[in-house]
């Protein structure tokens, strides 16, 4: 990609998060209900909360306070969350690794156990592996990942004991130093052996269930584009040719088919960011779906804008890096957007 | 390191990483208490929360404390900070002296400079607890341990209010972290500067926090050196946590989980009533909810009893009069409206109401038996003639509610300590309709006076008989149905001793004075 093109794409980014600033903080503070209402408590007199409603610069035009807003985002700061005055920053920083940690190894997984169960699946067609696969996909999809979850919780933390049932960490390790805030690497990165262990217990079932409730979408793309691909011209010349049949599959034919699994899971990534709030609960995961849920039914503003820049951002950052993705898996794809 | 050794040591680690569930590691006598909702601060100027009660509890001590007998305050008090205290010779403010040797976390001394900075912080700050510090002007420093609360008004309820859970004294070197002129809010929403038994030393936001001895308290833990709070919000995840031992307490429990609970091996689940009413509220100003008769029809067409049994389980008591078991006032021979669609169809005929007329009725779904106390109010109400539309309101709309724009609404009260004020005062004087919490709309002058002549009156004899002579004014004008009051719920490990809960001020615990059976941490 080119310089200008990678220019054109920050723009555009900047553009995007400067409209969901727009729309986000609009209809924020359009919808009914009053903050320092909240804030104040039920029995609060009119004048605590009118006092309240003018320290937080509520009284101001929508405007005003929207000018204000994005001059403090521009200077990196999202304000100070009006329920627990501590900085938004602050909080968003543990939030999101949390979330983006749970993500990233629930699509590991997916991913690995997805395509490869895929692949043998269009390679086999027709055969065990396949309707394994079909079956594994079927009950991915239709399963509820807040009925997975508990299950997965009952068996093997109630029965089994082999896993820790809840939060990131046990109560007898503190966490480790904040490098990325993922606790995975920063254990790494500690040195801690122990300390691993525990992180990797407790985020093996909460990405288990998220796993499993994403591998079947990657199972159904990777056959079915597979499938496409082993019936093209190219491949079967490449096997009239001699070519070893693995390094036909896996080196020629999924490659190619990898290409719409790249769209997907860019919109699966996007899609678990928002949608991870019910196994965060049930897991008592401290990441961003319960962290923005609290702040929106206490309609605390700078966390719920706080959150949506963020999110937005990675969002756009996710599709930029499918766009990236889809020429280094096939370079003869034209420059997207 | 070069990459492949970087890999190496990366795997090797994972690999000894995975082996199986990490390991126990020894730990001090640790309680484990489970709550569905994290704390959203920890500042007890700020919050008004029971979920940001515990740490609060535990890390701070108040001037006074509610005298408890089998999970109930018995409406006396006793000094927690305080030795001695009473009301001053203008009559209305209140003098009060500390008991010497209780020292913050920081091995300093809780003095009454202490006492003037943490009140006179909470009025500056003027949020949570400061809406019921109304009455008081200032704070005095008289010496070392000796303080007076300047107040602008007579108020017999300041003692009860001294005692609730954020009405915490805190380090007034907590100063060092103000930023901005915030007085230490930040700081404090996170981190606790107290005298009380344990201080928090972790936070992880959304799952867990840690609390340790204070090392400087002047009544140190008998057994527990730690207190872990955590947070789960699953039924069948808390029960497991409970049976397995993870947990020792849990206090967010539901009415329909009781059963379930009580057939867990090692757990017991305490249930003790509380001032926690639910009702149905009529919009005294409009019409037809204007004319009393409708309003009664209503009464008699909804039945409580029914509701209570089938959507919490009976865990729950009639309220005869407007005030809940428990709290001074409550009149048992004040009887209980009877079930009655008949009745109600005749009274609501004799005002001219229309069967099949509509009524709106705007509710917060602020838990799954909100629907369905809704859904039975409306089936009820469709018996005797009157059809109900259900309006679901987002938690932050009630302003709609309290400006009056609605025909019915679902809303609750609450008695903090045992006095008639908190619901008299919020939910019936006409002061607090619009911005307060008199949803109902209703006004009744001679019912305000007797309130208002209640709140300034010192003779706690004459108090109740003011309030009672208003409470038979509100049940002849029945501005509202009052359903139920709910019961405290608790459930805890049978090795678990020395709980002393507070169901009116839940989320408070004695974890000082707790031990476990046999002493096993």
């Amino acid at each position: 990609m080119s310089a200008a093109a990678v220019l054109r794409r920050l723009a555009g980014l900047v553009m995007v998060v400067f409209g969901v600033t727009i729309i986000t903080f609009l209809i924020s503070h359009v919808i009914p209900g009053d903050p320092a209402q909240m804030l104040a408590g039920p029995r609060a007199s009119a004048e605590a909360v009118a006092r309240i409603r003018t320290e937080l610069g509520l009284d101001q035009p929508v405007l005003v306070q929207y000018g204000r807003y994005l001059a403090a985002l521009l200077h990196g700061d999202f304000g100070v969350s009006i329920v627990t005055g501590r900085p938004v920053a602050q909080d968003l920083l543990q939030v999101f690794p949390a979330t983006l940690e749970l993500i990233v190894a629930a699509l590991a997984m997916a991913v690995v156990v997805g395509v490869l169960l895929g692949t043998l699946a269009a390679v086999y067609r027709g055969g065990a592996i396949d309707w394994a696969a079909r079956l594994l996909a079927s009950v991915s999809v239709s399963m509820p990942a807040f009925w997975l979850a508990l299950i997965l919780l009952l068996l093997f933390y109630g029965v089994l004991d082999w896993l820790p049932g809840d939060g990131r960490l046990g109560v007898a390790f503190d966490p480790p130093p904040t490098v990325t805030g993922f606790f995975v690497i920063d254990a790494l990165l500690a040195g801690d052996a122990a300390l691993l262990r525990d992180v990797l217990a407790h985020l093996a079932l909460p990405a288990t269930t998220l796993a499993i409730a994403t591998v079947g979408g990657v199972i159904r793309i990777v056959r079915a584009a597979m499938i496409g691909v082993l019936n093209e011209d190219y491949i079967r010349t490449a096997i009239a040719s001699g070519l070893r049949w693995r390094t036909v599959v896996f080196n020629h034919a999924l490659r190619n088919a990898l290409i719409p699994l790249v769209t997907v899971l860019g919109l699966e990534a996007a899609a678990l960011l928002f949608g991870s709030v019910v196994v965060e609960t049930v897991f008592v995961w401290p990441g961003a779906g319960s962290y923005v849920l609290g702040a929106i039914f206490a309609l605390d503003f700078p966390v719920i804008m706080g959150f949506t820049v963020i999110a937005s951002l990675v969002y756009v950052l996710i599709n930029t890096g499918v766009d990236l993705l889809y020429r280094v898996l096939n370079p003869q794809i034209g420059e997207v957007g | 390191m070069r990459r492949r050794d970087l890999l190496a040591s990366t795997g090797a680690m994972l690999a000894l990483a995975a082996c199986g569930r990490p390991a126990s590691t020894p730990r001090p006598p640790t309680l484990v208490i489970g709550k569905a909702s994290d704390s959203s601060s920890m500042d007890p100027a700020i919050t008004t929360a029971s979920s940001d009660f515990a740490p609060i509890g535990l890390a701070y001590e108040r001037l006074l404390r509610f005298v408890m007998r089998d999970g109930q305050p018995t409406g006396g008090l006793e000094g927690e900070l305080a030795r001695d205290w009473r009301l001053d010779d203008d009559g209305r403010s209140w003098l009060f002296e500390l008991a010497p040797g209780h020292r913050f976390d920081d091995g300093s001394e809780v003095t009454a400079e202490a006492v003037r900075f943490s009140f006179e912080r909470c009025l500056s700050i003027g949020m949570g607890v400061a809406q019921a510090l109304g009455g008081l002007e200032r704070v005095e420093v008289l010496d070392r341990y000796r303080c007076r609360f300047r107040m602008a008004v007579s108020m017999p309820i300041f003692p009860m209010i001294l005692a609730l859970a954020p009405m915490a004294v805190i380090n007034p070197a907590v100063m060092r972290h103000a930023r901005d002129g915030d007085l230490a809010r930040a700081w404090l929403s996170e981190h606790t500067a107290g005298s009380g038994a344990y201080r928090v030393t972790g936070w992880l936001r959304g799952q867990r926090m840690i609390l340790a001895a204070n090392p400087h308290a002047a009544q140190p833990p008998r057994h527990f050196q730690r207190v872990v709070i955590k947070v789960v919000k699953d039924e069948a995840v808390y029960r497991t946590q409970l049976a397995k031992g993870d947990i020792d307490i849990f206090e967010s429990v539901g009415p329909d989980a009781v059963e379930r609970l009580a057939a867990v091996k090692g757990v017991q689940v305490l249930e003790q009533p509380t001032p926690l009413v639910i009702a149905l509220v009529p919009n005294n100003q409009r019409a037809p909810l204007d004319d009393v008769r409708v309003r009664r029809a209503i009464a008699h067409a909804v039945d409580p009893a029914a509701i209570a049994r089938s959507l919490v389980g009976g865990h729950a008591s009639l309220i005869h009069g407007v005030l809940p078991p428990g709290v001074p006032g409550n009149d048992p021979t004040i009887p209980l409206v009877a079930h009655d669609p008949v009745r109600a169809r005749a009274l609501l005929a004799e005002a001219g109401v229309a069967a099949g007329r509509t009524l709106g009725l705007s509710y917060v779904q602020s838990s799954a038996a909100s629907d369905a106390v809704a859904l039975a109010i409306q089936s009820q109400l469709a018996d005797v003639g009157l059809t109900v539309r259900l309006d679901v309101l987002a938690p932050s709309a009630m302003g709609k509610v309290r400006q009056g724009d609605f025909d019915l609404t679902i809303s609750s009260w609450y008695a903090d300590f045992p006095d008639p004020w908190p619901i008299m005062k919020f939910a019936y004087n006409s002061a607090n309709i619009g911005d307060g919490l008199n949803l109902a709309r209703y006004g009744n002058p001679a019912v305000d006076a007797l309130l208002n002549r209640a709140e300034m009156t010192m003779d706690q004899t004459e108090r109740l008989r003011l309030y009672g002579e208003a409470q038979r004014l509100i049940v002849a004008d029945q501005p509202m149905v009052d359903l139920f009051a709910l019961h405290g719920l608790l459930a805890v490990r049978r090795d678990i001793e020395g709980l002393v809960y507070n169901f009116w001020q839940p989320g408070v615990y004695n974890a000082a004075q707790m031990t476990r059976k046999d002493g096993a941490a």
